[in-house]
């Protein structure tokens, strides 16, 4: 039933990954050669050819992560670089294409249909159905795009290192942690920050020396002038790129693979975020005021904020991460965080024993739905040298049936470097990491739960990726519910349950200065919006974000500064027209959160919606349809600032 | 006139056939004679002109005159065994030993020594061996005594034959009539790539006489004795070895763990060479060294690339495992005289997996479940028929008598198939009406006796000729074959699975009547000149080929990899590579194919909460030594085992196991002391020797693949050391009394029961022994010493000292395990100052594994585990 995960797999690596794709192709042109094609004799082997391929690739990229090795570092370059170009020549091909098209001619029901859709659109946005020229032009682009992109951070990055300023002493950071201070200290006892975000962050948060914050900041927010030119020929480029491939607009043509309606959907819900927020804001930027007067700042400037917001967390809130450690004993919290998604949703997991695995400290867990096996998990949560550092979570099978009917178990890893258990010490995490794991098993059960039988919408295949974070910030949000933490979060020594103002100074911790920071990022998001709907020129992009800020900042950062040229999520990231999907998730999230938090958290019923019409539905249909079915109505942008606090 | 040339070794075979043939024949029509039907094939696919094709076998009967038939092969054993019986009882003792009951009563132990007898016969035959010759031949007095009645046999034989108006065709090779070929062809031209027998060499020298003839030997290495031999026979001078050139570059040497891991590095690299190199797949091809790997190919077959010559067998049609079920259900229903039969038989036979294409079975499977759920254990056979599928087809069968001839039953077969024709499935529509023809033919060959024999044999016999049925279902492009069969074929890559010294090289079954040294005497070639033809032939290949992949399985240490191997990476300097699997890509490997209704058991938790029915099961089980060591050991596996009766798919034995080699063992000790043979007979050894003869013919593993010579070898060291340690016994006084005795006892309302491999009676102390024999290493035995019973995982010793002392009502002095392997040694494991607590112990143990408030859980051992046959299961990945 379950593969147990091939702790080999590096072994003749490439000899196997050879063989898989030089077979795949012999059977893909076999597949190409039926007449006439239907989704049962193309589409289905066509998908499983894929999956096959995936499948071998999982464990191989897995280990590598995980269990960095002399082995690993030989052999995964070569399969990434296999891998990269079987999938880039496969969905070169014209001749798929084809196939797609001539299966969407017959008869289907909705959920092929939307395989085949979604898949001719993925072929069509690489410019697979064009004329020669255009087709060519589509590459020269592509590649063009790709050199800009490069350039755009080479120069950031060029601008970033430039920059260093020197203490000669610690007379003005002092209230820095000493972990952050070691990074800057230098050995002739000088300390040294940069424009690196560890550096810059700890600096422009720590630092009582208004000049010399003042200074860091008009470096940092002046980076890389040079990439003023190249936004208007990228702009450019994707405006033409879109133009070719029949969209009106950059913006337009990402909309298609996101599940909001369309480009004015997303900029009306930015903007109704930022008239809902911006009074709170107001309010958090009158207190921020309020407290730099008594530091002797009468105008408070952006460089000022980190700064005096630490000094009126620390008065306010009094939080210190420290103190919560021993509520979370890392076992107790895998455990309580099984159990909460167990109760919540009516699903078993069972621990497995003696499977192999990669290493000693990895733990498998069998899901059973109504008693039957559906998928397994595998958690690696401890940090080790081998492994690389940050959370993940990692699907390996997808849950589907292939063209016999047989039925295919999903798997999933989640990946997280928290401190181990030593000499008899147990592993205590910070509530952050908690947050963590919440979220990736988030990410997990939307994926395993899924109980889609086409693979490529099944899981976390297929989704919009402007949803795809909705299940993870979901779960989330239940790291701060009381009646969830009241089946784990007990001090390890003494197995007393966190007292209720502990929770309260977690929320207040994590809403704190909520405003500021949502109209930031709303900020942010609706300049990238705006700024892909046309090949705007340099100083038209300058002026579209005067006029966002104008609309949705409370303090203006001063005129020298030059944002956009260090904004590289969008102009050298994956994320251009795309920025907001975060905040969209987060909308659909806290949307569903407050519906359970209302309703006293498990609510049979409204678990039961939220299972059949989204966690197992995985790209069934879009997710706003999905979050239609399940809500009865559309998601609400307020739920947004109800979770954090503001309403 | 005979010219000779000889095979260049490094260009294909083929292609110098091909070339010499057209040079010879541009005006002379020739005869040219090959010696496998493949390559006679790729030369007829040449076309040439002038030129007639033979095969060696198809020129020798063509060569020979007869007025009678000759015998059909699936007759030789019937006419053979019909002989046999009639032997006088010397000559029976002489060829039979002792066994003579076990052979000449039913036939499928017949068959397995017949094939035997005949191969040895044909030798004699062929190499025109006389009976002075091979009495000189034989070393020992007894042989001289056993060849005389093995020659007996053969003349009776060839007489019954006679009778019947038969006859053996390789009798006839001296009847020849060279006369119509002398007219018919200007030249003969001979390719021969192995030894030629006497009977060959005669007929090449006579036809020498009026004829031109050609003989390219095409072997590699140095002219061995047999070759000089010819050259002095022949009056022909035979050119000396040119150059063998392999390229080590071009040679890849892989160490996997198992012949599937080798089916899919085949399957990926062959794949790598069409893509990157460019190679065809027709110009690639797998050499299989046993003929028995073609079904692990066939079934591993994912992307339809091979194309295996000698198809699959019949044996994995639904048709014919009905058809054999329901022949073995009748045989019994026939055996058993209270006209019942057990449920779990029934079931056994219906839950066939082959049979599950099939329709109609389910309402069977049903009903038989309901009566074991009903707590039946036997269904009487009156009451079958209210069983649908046997009511309707059964009954045709179940009219057969218990003596009948064979046609007979072949016509009883006939209306059973037809009546089921309905219910066979689409794909084996064409299986179905070739094994009706087959059955027309059987009938006409059959036909010609018309002995009455009993069921038993004659549902043998037929099932055994329908067996030799092939399904075809060759598709793929790569030629899989057998080493033989590709002689003289080259290609541009070659795979070489499974080159383990267990099956690479093969060893020959003739040498069972003709010993390497009575070869040796006869200047027969021996087993050594065999292997070494075919590892030239191998090699031969391999230096013709752009690119040879070997590979061996090794996991553990009961395998290694053929002497081939180790001489090529000794000569070449080639390393073995490793590819190892623990999970494959390509395949997925199904292994209980009878635990299908997961939906049952929730398995994940691991406790299974006993029901009445379960217990019921449990009591009315006997409960044997190694039942109670599983359920000591881990509820869960004595559950598994004992109660689901899960089974592994038996893949079929390629190999020796040492399991195999411990029954060898026991059996041989077991015939030994009923044939009241002792240590201090001077035949003790010869005895042994012979016995172990006896016993291998009758396990299927040496007829699919064969025995290797070690495994004797082995057998006989083991009984050297055995033969000092029991010689010292008896000197203590030390008497057998029994061997392998069952004893039974109730204890705790379940039966237990125990075969005891041995007791043994001190006359002097009056002490008992028991003694148990293991093939395991002596520090691997497991001892009970300690009153700490929970502790020990292996009670069997102490199991039989409760039965023994209960049944006998004295307490044995010694218990013993002996060690079977590395060293025969006799090992107390134990203490029987516990025997008391042992008793306490152990009947708690049946009171708890009755008790329905303790449920059956997982072990808490988890090194059990690591060897647990269920631990996929456990897992919950089946
Ligand atoms: S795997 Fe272990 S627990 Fe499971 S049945 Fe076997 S011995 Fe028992
Ligand atoms: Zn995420």
């Amino acid at each position: 039933m379950f593969k147990s995960f091939p702790v080999d797999c590096l072994n003749n690596a490439e000899i196997k990954l050879d063989g898989l794709i030089y077979l795949n192709n012999d059977e893909l042109d076999k597949l190409l050669k039926i007449t006439p094609k239907t989704y049962n004799n193309f589409m289905k082997p066509f998908m499983e050819l894929q999956f096959v391929i995936n499948e071998f690739y999982v464990p191989v990229s897995h280990m590598n992560l995980v269990n960095d090795s002399e082995l690993s570092r030989q052999v995964y370059p070569m399969v990434l670089m296999k891998i990269t170009k079987y999938f880039t020549e496969l969905m070169q091909r014209e001749d798929i294409y084809l196939a797609l098209k001539e299966i969407s001619k017959t008869e289907l029901n909705i959920i092929e249909k939307k395989v085949i859709d979604d898949n001719i659109l993925k072929f069509e946005l690489s410019g697979v159905h064009l004329e020669a020229d255009q087709k060519n032009r589509i590459k020269d682009m592509s590649l063009k795009l790709a050199e800009l992109s490069d350039q755009y951070s080479k120069n950031l990055l060029d601008a970033t290192n430039e920059f260093e300023l020197k203490l000669k002493d610690d007379t003005y950071i002092k209230s820095m942690p000493e972990s952050d201070k070691s990074l800057a200290l230098q050995p002739d006892k000088s300390y040294i920050f940069t424009l690196q975000a560890p550096s810059y962050i700890s600096f422009m948060t720590y630092c009582d020396n208004r000049d010399l914050r003042k200074e860091i900041y008009k470096a940092y927010m002046t980076r890389a002038v040079n990439n003023s030119k190249l936004i208007e020929e990228i702009l450019s480029l994707r405006k033409e790129m879109a133009e070719i491939l029949g969209y009106k607009n950059y913006a337009d043509m990402n909309n298609v693979s996101m599940s909001a309606k369309s480009v004015d959907d997303v900029i009306l819900f930015l903007e109704e975020l930022a008239v809902k927020g911006k009074p709170f804001a107001l309010k958090e930027l009158a207190d921020t005021q309020e407290f730099g007067k008594k530091l002797g700042i009468d105008n408070v400037e952006s460089f000022d904020l980190a700064f005096i917001n630490n000094l009126i967390k620390k008065e306010k809130l009094g939080f210190v991460e420290e103190d919560f450690l021993p509520y979370f004993e890392s076992r107790n919290v895998t455990d309580g965080l099984l159990k909460f998604l167990s109760k919540l949703f009516d699903i078993q997991f069972v621990k497995v024993e003696n499977v192999e695995v990669w290493d000693d400290e990895v733990v498998v867990y069998d899901l059973l739905i109504d008693n039957n096996p559906h998928a397994r998990l595998f958690l690696d949560l401890y940090n080790r040298k081998s492994k690389r550092g940050g959370a993940w979570m990692n699907d390996w099978h997808t849950y589907r049936l292939d063209g016999d009917g047989n039925e295919y178990f999903s798997s999933a890893f989640i990946v997280a470097n928290f401190p181990p258990p030593k000499d008899g010490k147990p592993s205590l995490l910070k509530h952050s990491d908690v947050t963590t794991l919440f979220h990736e098993a988030g990410h997990v059960i939307h994926h395993i739960l899924s109980k889609v039988n086409e693979g490529y919408l099944s899981g976390v295949n297929g989704v919009e990726w402007d949803a795809i974070e909705f299940p993870s910030q979901f779960i989330e949000n239940f790291a701060y519910e009381k009646k969830v933490l009241e089946l784990f979060a007990k001090d390890f020594n003494t197995g007393k349950a966190i007292p209720d103002e502990m929770i309260d100074k977690l929320i207040k911790n994590k809403n704190f200065g909520s405003a500021m920071q949502l109209l930031r990022q709303t900020e942010f998001a609706l300049f990238d919006m705006l700024v892909h709907q046309s090949d705007y020129s340099y100083a038209e992009v300058k002026g579209i974000l005067n006029k966002v800020r104008e609309k949705v900042a409370v303090i203006l950062p001063p005129d020298y500064t030059s944002f956009e040229n260090s904004f590289s999520h969008i102009f050298a990231g994956g994320y251009a027209a795309g920025y907001y999907s975060y905040k969209w998730a987060e909308m659909l999230s806290a949307d569903a959160y407050l519906q359970f938090s209302e309703a006293g958290v498990f609510d049979k019923e409204l678990a039961r919606r939220f299972f059949d019409n989204i966690l197992s539905r995985g790209a069934e249909e879009t997710m706003d349809n999905l979050f239609f079915n399940f809500a009865g109505r559309k998601p609400d942008p307020e739920a947004l600032l109800k979770t954090t606090g503001l309403l | 006139m005979i010219k000779v040339l000889r095979a260049p070794t490094n260009t294909s075979a083929i292609d110098f056939i091909y070339s010499t043939a057209l040079v010879e024949s541009v005006k002379d029509r020739t005869a040219l004679i090959i010696p496998t039907t493949r390559a006679l094939k790729e030369v007829a696919s040449r076309k040439l002109q002038n030129v007639d094709l033979f095969t060696i076998k198809e020129f020798l009967e063509f060569t020979s005159i007869s007025t009678k038939r000759k015998i059909d092969k699936r007759l030789r054993s019937f006419y053979l065994k019909k002989v046999a019986s009639s032997l006088s009882v010397d000559d029976s003792r002489n060829i039979f030993h002792n066994n003579q009951d076990i052979f000449l009563n039913n036939y499928s132990s017949f068959d397995n020594i017949s094939i035997n007898l005949l191969a040895f016969f044909r030798e004699l035959s062929a190499e025109c061996i006389s009976v002075d010759e091979l009495y000189k031949a034989g070393k020992y007095t007894d042989y001289e005594k056993q060849a005389q009645s093995l020659m007996n046999l053969w003349y009776s034989y060839n007489d019954l034959l006679n009778d019947s108006n038969l006859v053996e065709p390789w009798n006839l090779y001296s009847n020849e009539d060279l006369g119509h070929l002398v007219k018919r062809y200007d030249k003969f031209i001979f390719f021969i790539g192995g030894y030629l027998s006497k009977h060959e060499l005669i007929k090449i020298k006579n036809l020498s006489k009026n004829s031109d003839i050609l003989i390219i030997f095409n072997f590699v290495g140095n002219k061995n004795s047999h070759y000089t031999s010819y050259e002095k026979f022949l009056d022909i001078e035979i050119p000396d070895a040119d150059n063998m050139i392999l390229n080590r570059d071009n040679c890849e040497i892989l160490r996997a763990n198992s012949l599937l891991s080798q089916i899919e590095l085949i399957t990926f690299r062959a794949a790598y060479y069409n893509k990157v190199n460019n190679i065809p797949y027709e110009r690639m091809s797998i050499l299989l060294v046993d003929d028995s790997l073609k079904s692990y190919f066939l079934r591993y077959d994912k992307y339809n690339l091979f194309n295996i010559t000698a198809n699959e067998n019949i044996d994995k049609t639904a048709v014919f495992q009905l058809l054999k079920s329901v022949l073995n259900i009748k045989l019994l229903i026939d055996r058993n005289s209270k006209q019942v039969i057990t449920l779990d038989t029934l079931k056994e036979f219906y839950y066939e997996i082959f049979l599950t294409s099939l329709d109609g079975l389910e309402d069977v499977r049903k009903v038989i479940d309901k009566k074991i759920a009903e707590n039946n254990i036997f269904i009487p056979v009156a009451e079958l028929s209210t069983l649908p599928f046997f009511n309707q087809y059964f009954q045709l069968i179940n009219k057969l008598n218990d003596e009948l001839p064979i046609p007979q039953l072949i016509d009883y077969i006939k209306v059973f198939l037809r009546a089921i024709k309905t219910h066979i499935s689409k794909s084996e529509v064409e299986i179905f009406s070739n094994l009706v023809q087959l059955l027309d033919q059987l009938r006409s060959v059959y036909s010609l006796i018309d002995d009455k024999l009993s069921l038993e044999d004659s549902i043998y016999i037929i099932l055994n000729d329908i067996s030799t049925l092939k399904v075809n279902t060759s598709r793929g492009a790569i030629t899989v074959s057998g080493i033989l069969e590709s002689r003289a074929l080259d290609y541009d890559v070659i795979f070489v699975p499974e080159l383990n010294d267990d099956i690479f090289p093969p060893t020959s079954r003739k040498d069972l009547f003709l010993n390497t040294e009575m070869r040796l005497d006869l200047k027969l070639p021996t087993y050594l000149d065999r292997e070494s033809l075919i590892k030239n032939y191998l090699l031969q290949i391999m230096s013709r080929s752009k690119k040879s992949i070997l590979s061996f399985t090794k996991s553990d240490d009961t395998r290694n990899s053929s002497s081939f191997i180790n001489e090529l990476s000794f000569k070449y300097n080639l390393k073995a590579q490793s590819y190892y699997n623990k999970e494959y890509n390509l395949f997925d490997v199904k292994k209980y194919d009878k635990f299908s209704d997961k939906n049952n058991l929730n398995i994940n938790d691991g406790t299974i909460f006993k029901t009445e029915k379960m217990i019921e099961k449990i009591r009315s089980n006997k409960l044997s030594a190694s039942a109670f060591n599983d359920y000591i050991n881990c509820s869960l596996k004595y559950f598994y085992k004992r109660i689901m009766k899960v089974y592994e798919t038996v893949e079929m034995a390629t190999v020796v196991s040492p399991m195999m080699i411990g029954n060898i063992l026991h059996k041989i000790l077991e015939v030994l002391h009923t044939r009241n043979i002792s240590v201090t007979d001077k035949t003790y050894l010869d005895s042994v020797r012979d016995i172990h003869e006896e016993i291998i013919s009758g396990y299927d593993v040496f007829t699919t693949s064969r025995p290797s010579r070690f495994i004797q070898d082995e057998i006989i060291n083991i009984f050297k050391d055995i033969l000092d340690v029991e010689l010292d016994r008896k000197k203590e006084g030390y008497e057998t009394l029994e061997v392998e005795k069952s004893y039974e006892y109730k204890a705790e309302g379940i039966i237990l029961h125990g075969k005891i491999d041995r007791i043994d009676f001190n006359h002097d102390s009056r002490e008992i022994d028991i003694i148990d024999y293991k093939f395991k290493s002596a520090d691997k035995l497991s001892t009970v010493m300690k009153p700490t019973l929970d502790k020990y995982d292996d009670l069997q010793l102490p199991f039989y000292y409760f039965l023994y002392s209960k049944n006998k009502n004295v307490e044995p002095t010694s218990l013993y395990q002996v060690s079977l392997s590395e060293s025969y040694q006799y090992i107390k494991v134990f203490d029987t100052s516990l025997s008391s607590e042992a008793e306490v112990w152990i009947r708690s143990k049946l009171i708890e594994l009755q008790s329905i408030h303790v449920p059956f859980t997982r072990t808490e051992n988890k090194k059990i585990c690591t060897y647990c046959e269920y631990a996929l299961i456990c897992e919950g990945r089946v």
